[in-house]
């Protein structure tokens, strides 16, 4: 199955980790990503905050391209899913935003190709018994163990939840998505109540004392809740809850010492992956004495 | 209770061309239930249509109402009761209206009854169903709280008294299944531990039971909705279980009835066996011929035993050959022995079910060499015992079970290596995943993606096959599944000297010899799909030699079609008709459908329970079984038709359309509570503690599923915490739902005041936006709640979070400027009202519309009017509302269709006719006594026989027995009979209750001509069998002691006589605003004539001036049957319900008016403001005077013109601690026609909680958005008001805690409504009562909410309590509906169960006339003595009098002292 990948400049810099790992696992499962030739910023800057137009524009010029290789936009980061998925929305919705759209991108653009984050492939496309099927192994007898018993929380954030009209989720109050691909490979996700609880991404910068609040807040119940680890899909959610674990810790005085991963570095990891190619070596907080336990 | 025609009277001829005399009620809540009342109790038909198995509606699932903190149950069921007792009340359950067309007069509807399953005249409601039921469901009564079983009642008080199942098509299981097993029933009879009769079931349908519970394929499971969640049920497994731990026998059919027509069967194998065995019990001689020389075709020849022990396939065969079938081993059909040989022998049907013998072909080169075996060859040789040769290194062509089995096999004959060789990859495999997995933990190597090319010889021996390397494509073959490519240049060898291959089989066709057989391009049998027949009349074909290689399920599921076929062709019928295709597989939607089913049950993920060693333990099946969705709900075990001794229970009942002529419809579906899903930010459904409304009255219900007890529902812990978050799916635009749905801030204040009574310190909050108290009583009941500790905190919650192992839930908000975190135990979702899905339905099938809201629209002062002509509209369904205006509003509709109606009433009502009386007074007495069994509820506990053999020795018993239920029909016919047979003249039935039961056998005494005042009851069940289960012994003592007490004071009963008064036909209406008015109008048009009587010189009361009032005075002065008494009033009044006389004092002189009923309809006053400058400022105007200048044009209004409302002057204060009601929607109505007329004009409104209940809201939001502005004040801090024309308001914003400042021009008041000066007068007039703040009190605050304790006086409009203009004529309406009931019959009956007073011993002490309730007893100043006399028109029989009379001078009839006293004697007799 061939997808137009969307990487966006996150996961070419940050978040590298979710990038090598989307690949490396989208390899293992058979899909095929072809990045968009020429693609640029989705507008998750101040655009989308400022400029309607620019906002939309932005996205539109992204998808055209992707509309000549004819097959759906798949895309990792929260914030390209949700700045990508808008801009088709504005388009669909209004015909003065798509000419308008066009004259700024210098071509026409309908609203409708499709953009999937990589959760949804993977459930829709994939198929859980699948991702079963791929956590056992080819050879029948030699069944990987793969992630048996795992107590991850998974964390969604805002951007794959809100608005519900762009959500990827059946029920964006309570998301069941990742919880279902991981348990999957035989990790058993933790029920928590703050699945969707905001990280603070937006003041990330400006106000570190609000972020770190936050954030605290979230790793505590994670804590709370049993869990082992967090799972993330976002770039954002996975730096903030990685990166001001230690403030948190610090300002606390005591560890909290919860690895915070995308989802793709744990199913590539149930999957057999070598860590190196899912840059689990990038993350600040420790893994080692989470996935000893898988070795 | 059934009558027979005879005994029916219509009473007369339907009129011709007039409208038709009944109506359709639909919905049989509390609305559906009164209107339906009201309805019959006037001379009409009355169908009452619900969609439920029981009616009661919503009320019943109540707790308790406020504000008198009745028991909603024991209030309604009175209602229900009365329901089913009234001959012209047809209760239709489980329907709904399919089709509907006509006009007015003249309906006729198409109406679906669901099939009940169970014959409601049948059951006697014993439950012995239900306590042998294995299925456990949700019960939805009690909303998922608990579970119930299949079949069940609805609840305890349920009406019809009868039980129902609940069943969704068959299960997905059972659908799979190719032979039918119904694994549902089997795994829930395991999960009830009643392993003999699951194994009774399953091999009821499986001729080879044991061996599927060994090797079949498990289509069952692979459709089990379980593994949605989690694992599938292991239903194989379990069957093994049931099978391995069964007593009982394999069944044998002894006395089958014996059929001459010789059968032949070809093939021993599992379609040829299971086809003998139906055949065989169907009684024909059957013969099988087998080509080897023993029995089980593959079973034994395909399946290694290591699988299958030959044991297991040894008894199973023997089960089905000792039936008396002929075996005739190694006797080949064929060239030797052709089938039309046989046919000459006089077989007369032939069912060949050869299977497929032969081992498939790769078709690759050197497949010959010696080496290369197949697959089949191979096992066959081995398990037959004919030894096989096996190398040691062995490569397995194929992936299938059967090449699991072939290298498994070879694996064990020594082979040291032993390879499969499959083309595509793991997940394609068509092996069982458990078969895949033993092989390779035993030891074979898989090489996956690899194909055999040829097969390599050296030296003419097998040393190797060539292999190519494959990889999947895109592209899908036939299967569905990827299509594996040859990689180019991958030839490798793999090295062995046997290679097997296990690729699949074909058939031998040589049985066919001589026959004009059709065959496929595969070489397989063409049969019809449905009936298995062959192209060759009378050989019908099944098994591998159909399907190629099948499994072993479909081969028994083949035989067993085949063999029903063979019965049809030789009894000539139609071999299709009524059957499918062995269609196994379930259509999406069908899936979709179930999902959604299972979905709404909140269903957790499952893993499955793995047995500790080898088989399952009992506990460890029972928990497996434990896991079975139920998804056909029923699962047709049957159990419960065992036990059922009326014979009630009947699965193969079937939905039933009828047809029914109505003149109109009243439309009464009720609500639907909004799914709290939809809030999902309040986690319920995701949270065990957050609950719904519904589900807290549940809870505190006594007879709910805690029992009563406030508990968690996460670890049944003690609630100490309790929070109510208000307004969940009301007010909310979001979701589609903007309406306020009234009820809910007193049903949460009610809910935390009787919550506090059971647990002591209970701490509750009240989350809420406004508490809506604006009904009669209701401000101070919230204020009483205050007092009591209920917390109310003015907060919209935004979401509820549930800490992690506490599992409490954490709330956050602001409480007096600061945020604020607090955890609560249990949160209660105070859901809002919706129309259901059923109701929709009904309003799109008879044609009326709906508002934006999703109600049902109606005329604005219209009430019950819907959008169709003749068709009304009641209750919830019009617009959320709470019982007593529910309850109002049903009358109202029936008030209207009875004016429609009018000349056809009486037309379709049927009346009881009864024998002649004999008289008994002075005879001794005969007791006949029946004691019950009701099934084994009381039989099991008490000994019954004991119980009969007492009585009969008691005196005055002439005849006693034992019946297993009293209660039944042919039970209530016996009686009669015994009754005439032994000339009885007392009736005692000892069984459960008179409250549901003393009609019954009143009824049947009065059909032997015994006076109904001579039948007793003994309740032995409720009050003894029930309570002393662990005791028998001491209840059979106990019911001995009943019954001996009911003896005595049956002994004493005296025959009690009634009388028949002829009924006035005529109303006295006494006040002529929009209420009087209405009623009149209402009662005229019924055909009554009706005097209205009006103290001022018009008519119209404080109705807003407009066209709407001109209307109704007009109508109200023209009418033939109005007499109209204006300037007057009535000052005296006499007489009792049904012959009334007063005094009018007119302008010309006293009049006395007769009447049979009478409406007292005469308003209140507006509350005339001394505060905020009113009267001292031409700029300060009551709300109604602003509406009169805005309607009129004469407020001027211009842009920056700022106009301030003060809402609730004069009213919620200590002189006035009531809420008047309208004044919140009429200001929002005159903020919006100022808005409107003037945008750029400023309106404030200074309030205390905004009170626009129902579809007002909307307009408040209207309000809003026009931007007129809503600011809060409290009472404590009102807002002060001082200066010239432009004067100056000053107020205390209560959130910011601010003083702020406005210059306004003009200052509208909302004045209360005040009582009438003159309900004093009224009150004292008529002797009826009024409240605390000298408002009329009516019967009963919910549930007779326009009626007086004193029969034949009712009351409406605001003289009941503030109200709006078209509340105060729905409630006229409502009162002309209620004394319909009175004035439609020509006479009524009085007497019976009265009190009398002995006059000698009265010492005119009148403790009882202030005792009664009912305004009974009187001082006769005729009598000659001046002692009271009791009216026994006005009597009710509750005996108060009797009981607080010092000189013991009056005696309630039937509970005499006498009669009192010989039961407690009887009881003492032992004693003393």
């Amino acid at each position: 199955m061939k997808y137009a990948f969307f990487p966006g400049c996150s996961l070419e810099s940050t978040a590298n980790d979710f990038m090598v790992s989307t690949l490396a696992v989208a390899r293992a499962l058979g899909i095929e990503l072809e990045e968009i030739p020429g693609w640029t910023c989705c507008g998750s800057t101040a655009a989308h905050a400022t400029d309607a137009l620019l906002a939309a524009s932005m996205a539109a010029r992204n998808l055209a391209l992707a509309q000549d290789m004819g097959c759906d936009v798949i895309v990792c980061c929260a914030a390209c899913y949700g700045r990508l998925a808008a801009g088709n929305l504005a388009i669909a919705e209004s015909a003065k935003m798509r000419e308008d759209v066009a004259a700024a991108i210098g071509r026409d653009y309908d609203g409708s190709v499709k953009v999937r984050h990589f959760l949804q492939i993977l459930k829709d496309d994939i198929g859980l018994s699948e991702i079963t099927t791929a956590v056992e192994g080819e050879t029948p007898g030699h069944t990987s163990k793969g992630l048996d018993g795992l107590k991850v929380a998974c964390y969604y954030g805002c951007l794959l939840t809100r608005p519900k009209e762009l959500s990827i989720l059946d029920d964006p109050e309570n998301p069941q998505l990742m919880e279902e691909i991981l348990a999957a490979t035989g990790a058993e996700p933790v029920e928590w109540p703050y699945k969707t609880e905001c990280c603070g991404a937006s003041f990330s910068i400006t106000r570190t004392d609000t972020v770190k609040t936050l954030v605290g807040e979230i790793l505590d119940m994670a804590k709370q809740s049993g869990a082992d680890c967090i799972a993330v899909a976002c770039p954002l959610c996975q730096t903030n809850l990685d990166l001001r674990q230690q403030d948190v810790e610090e300002s606390r005085g005591q560890k909290v010492d919860l690895p915070v991963f995308y989802f793709t570095q744990l199913l590539g990891r149930a999957l057999g992956i070598p860590e190196n190619d899912l840059g689990i070596s990038k993350l600040i907080t420790d893994p080692k004495r989470v996935l000893a336990r898988y070795r | 209770m059934s009558i027979s025609g005879e005994e029916l009277r219509i009473t007369d001829s339907s009129l011709e061309g007039g409208p038709v005399g009944a109506v359709m009620v639909c919905g049989g809540g509390v609305a559906g239930i009164q209107a339906a009342l009201d309805l019959a109790n006037s001379g009409f038909k009355v169908y009452l249509v619900e969609k439920s198995a029981t009616i009661g509606g919503k009320m019943a699932q109540l707790d308790k109402t406020f504000p008198t903190g009745d028991c909603a149950t024991c209030i309604i069921s009175p209602k229900l009761v009365e329901c089913t007792r009234n001959l012209n009340i047809e209760i239709i359950t489980q329907a709904e209206v399919e089709q509907f067309e006509g006009e007015p007069g003249h309906f006729r509807a198409k109406i679906r009854e669901k099939a009940r399953f169970v014959d409601i005249d049948k059951c006697t409601a014993c439950g012995d169903c239900e306590k042998v039921c294995p299925v456990k469901v949700p019960d939805n009564f009690n909303r998922g709280l608990n579970n119930t079983t299949a079949i069940h009642k609805v609840c305890a008080q349920a009406v019809p008294n009868a039980y129902v199942i609940e069943k969704r098509e068959r299960p997905p299981c059972v659908s799979a299944c190719p032979i039918g097993q119904n694994a549902q029933a089997y795994v829930a009879l395991i999960a009830a531990g009643k392993f003999d009769e699951a194994a009774e079931i399953i091999r009821r349908d499986n001729p080879l039971p044991l061996i599927c519970g060994y090797v079949c394929h498990r289509p069952c499971e692979d459709e089990c909705q379980q593994s949605r969640y989690g694992d599938p049920v292991s239903i194989r497994e379990l069957k093994k279980f049931a099978l391995d731990n069964t007593q009982g026998k394999d069944t044998k059919n002894e006395d089958r009835p014996l059929r001459p027509e010789r059968i032949a069967i070809i093939g021993a194998g599992p379609a040829g066996l299971a086809a003998a065995d139906w055949l065989a019990k169907h009684g024909y001689p059957v013969t099988i011929f087998e080509a080897l020389p023993v029995t089980g075709g593959m079973m034994r020849a395909g399946i290694p035993d290591f699988r299958l022990p030959r044991e297991v396939l040894d008894r199973q065969v023997a089960n089905i050959i000792d039936q008396g079938i002929e075996l005739k081993t190694n006797s080949p059909i064929g060239p030797g022995l052709t089938i039309a040989d046989l046919k000459a022998q006089g077989y007369k049907a032939v069912f060949a079910s050869v299977g497929a013998q032969k081992g498939s072909k790769l078709g690759a080169e050197g497949e010959d060499l010696p080496g290369v075996v197949s697959g089949i060859d191979f096992i066959r040789d081995v398990n037959l015992g004919k030894g096989a040769q096996i190398g040691e290194k062995v490569v397995v062509i194929g992936a299938g079970n059967a090449a699991m089995d072939v290298a498994r096999t070879a694996k064990r004959l020594g082979a040291k290596d032993v390879t499969i060789v499959y083309r595509r990859t793991k997940r394609e495999m068509p092996a069982d995943r458990v078969e895949v997995e033993e092989a390779a933990h035993e030891g074979v190597k898989f090489v996956l993606l690899t194909n055999p090319k040829r097969f390599v010889p050296k030296g003419g021996k097998l040393v190797g096959v060539e292999c190519l390397k494959m990889k999947l494509s895109d592209e899908r073959d036939a299967s569905g599944r990827r299509k594996p490519v040859p990689v180019k240049g991958s030839e490798h060898i793999i090295e062995c000297d046997t290679a097997i291959v296990a690729i699949g089989q074909t058939p031998d066709l040589s049985f066919a010899a001589g026959l004009d057989l059709a065959t496929n391009k595969w070489g397989l049998v063409e049969v019809d799909p449905i009936t298995l027949a062959t192209s060759v009349p009378g050989v019908f074909a099944g098994g591998d030699v159909v399907a190629g290689a099948g499994t072993l399920s479909e081969a028994v599921g083949a035989g067993i079609r085949a063999a029903e076929s063979i019965d049809r062709f030789i009894n000539g019928e139609d071999m299709s008709e009524g059957r499918r295709p062995d269609d196994h597989v379930w259509t999406e939607d069908q899936h979709h459908e179930l999902e959604r089913f299972q979905r709404s049950r909140n269903l957790k993920k499952s893993r499955k329970v793995t047995a500790e060693k080898g088989d399952y333990s009992p506990d460890e099946a029972m928990a497996e079984a434990a896991r079975c969705l139920a998804c056909g709900i029923c699962c047709e075990c049957m159990e419960c038709v065992k036990v059922c001794q009326p014979k009630a229970i009947n699965h193969e009942m079937k939905d039933t359309v009828r047809e029914i002529d109505v003149g109109a419809v009243i439309l009464a579906p009720g609500f639907e509570e909004f799914d709290a899903t939809g809030r999902g930010e309040f986690g319920f459904g995701r949270y065990p503690n957050v609950v719904t409304n519904v589900q807290f009255e549940r809870m505190l219900s006594a007879s709910g599923p805690y029992a009563g007890h406030l508990l968690r529902p996460s670890d049944g812990q003690e609630v100490k915490k309790l929070a109510f978050i208000q307004c969940v799916g009301s007010r909310d635009i979001a979701n589609n739902r903007p309406h306020c749905s009234s009820v809910c801030c007193m049903a949460a204040i009610k809910e935390s005041v009787v919550a506090m009574d059971h647990t002591e310190g209970l701490d509750t909050t009240i989350f809420y936006t406004d508490i809506r108290a604006f009904g009669k009583d209701f401000d101070r009941y919230y204020e009483r709640a205050q007092a009591q500790g209920v917390k109310f905190q003015r907060s919209m919650i935004s979401r509820v979070v549930e800490v992690p192992e506490s599992r409490m839930l954490r709330l956050s908000y602001v409480r007096d400027g600061k945020p604020v975190e607090e955890e609560f135990d249990l949160v209660v979702l105070s859901t809002g009202m919706r129309t259901s899905e059923e109701a929709l339905h009904t309003a799109r099938v008879v044609g009326v519309n709906l508002n934006e809201c999703g109600f049902c629209s109606s005329g604005e002062l219209a009430t019950v009017q819907s959008s169709r002509e003749g068709i009304f509209v009641a209750g919830a369904f019009q617009e959320p509302k709470d019982i007593p205006d529910t309850v109002t509003q049903a009358s109202a509709a029936a008030a209207k269709a009875m004016q429609l109606l009018a000349p056809s009433r009486g037309t379709m009502v049927v009346e009881k006719l009864y024998p002649t009386e004999h008289d008994y007074t002075d005879a001794q007495p005969r007791i006949g006594v029946f004691i019950c069994h009701c099934g084994i509820n009381i039989a099991s506990v008490v000994d019954v026989e004991r119980v009969v053999e007492a009585a009969r020795e008691m005196y005055g018993v002439v005849y006693a027995e034992n019946v297993v239920y009293a209660c039944a029909d042919n039970t209530q016919d016996r009686i009669k009979e015994i009754i005439r047979e032994h000339n009885l003249n007392r009736l005692l039935v000892a069984s459960c209750t008179p409250r549901t039961h003393e009609a019954l056998f009143r009824d049947t005494a009065r059909e032997c001509g015994l006076n109904p005042f001579l039948v007793e009851m003994a309740n032995i069940r409720d009050q003894c069998s029930w309570v002393h289960s662990e005791n028998p012994e001491a209840a059979t003592e106990k019911a001995i002691d009943l019954v001996r007490m009911s003896v005595a004071r049956a002994a004493q009963l005296s025959a009690l006589a009634t009388e028949e008064l002829p009924v006035n036909q005529a109303a006295l209406v006494i006040g002529g605003g929009p209420s009087g008015i209405s009623a009149a109008l209402a009662l005229a048009d019924m055909g009554f004539r009706t005097s209205l009587v009006e103290k001022e010189e018009a008519l119209g009361g404080r109705m807003p001036k407009g066209p709407m009032r001109d209307r109704l005075v007009r109508r109200a002065s023209n009418h033939p049957l109005i007499d109209v008494y204006l300037s007057s009033k009535a000052t005296k009044l006499n007489g009792h319900v049904g012959n009334f006389s007063s005094i009018v004092e007119t302008p010309t002189g006293k009049k006395t008016v007769t009447h049979g009923a009478m409406i007292i309809a005469i308003g209140g006053t507006e509350y005339k403001p001394r505060e905020y400058l009113y009267g001292l400022n031409q700029r300060v105007l009551t709300q109604r005077e602003l509406e009169n200048k805005l309607i009129d044009g004469n407020l001027p209004l211009d842009i920056g013109t700022t106009i301030a409302m003060i809402q609730c002057v004069g009213s919620r204060n200590s002189e006035r601690p009531f809420c008047s009601r309208s004044c919140c929607a009429h200001a929002v109505k005159n903020a919006i026609r100022i808005k409107e007329a003037q945008p750029d004009a400023n309106v404030v409104i200074l309030y205390r909680d905004m009170r626009t209940y129902g579809a007002s809201e909307l307009l408040y939001q209207k309000a809003r958005q026009l931007g007129v502005l809503f600011v809060r004040y409290t009472p404590e801090e009102p807002p002060v008001v001082t200066g010239g024309d432009r004067m100056k308001l000053t107020f205390v914003e209560p959130e910011l805690q601010r003083t702020l400042e406005l210059n306004v021009d003009y200052l509208a008041l909302s004045t209360g409504t005040a009582p009438a000066v003159d309900n004093q007068q009224v009150s004292e007039l008529a002797k009826i009562p009024l409240n605390e703040d000298g408002f009329f009190l009516e019967a009963h605050l919910k549930l007779r909410p326009v009626d007086f304790a004193s029969e034949g006086i009712f009351l409406c409009g605001s003289t009941h309590s503030p109200k709006s203009t078209a509340e105060n004529i729905q409630q006229g309406l409502a009162a002309a509906g209620r004394a319909a009931t009175i004035l439609s019959k020509k006479t009524m009956i009085v007497g019976g169960q009265v009190s009398c007073v002995d006059i000698r011993k009265c010492v005119s002490c009148l403790t009882c006339v202030r005792v009664c309730p009912y305004g009974a007893p009187a001082v006769n100043y005729a009598n000659g003595k001046n002692r009271v006399e009791i009216e026994a028109a006005k009597c009710m029989g509750c005996g108060s009098c009797a009981a607080e009379c010092p000189a013991k001078a009056i005696q309630l009839q039937h509970f005499t002292d006498h009669q009192v006293a010989a039961a407690i004697e009887a009881l003492l007799a032992e004693v003393c």
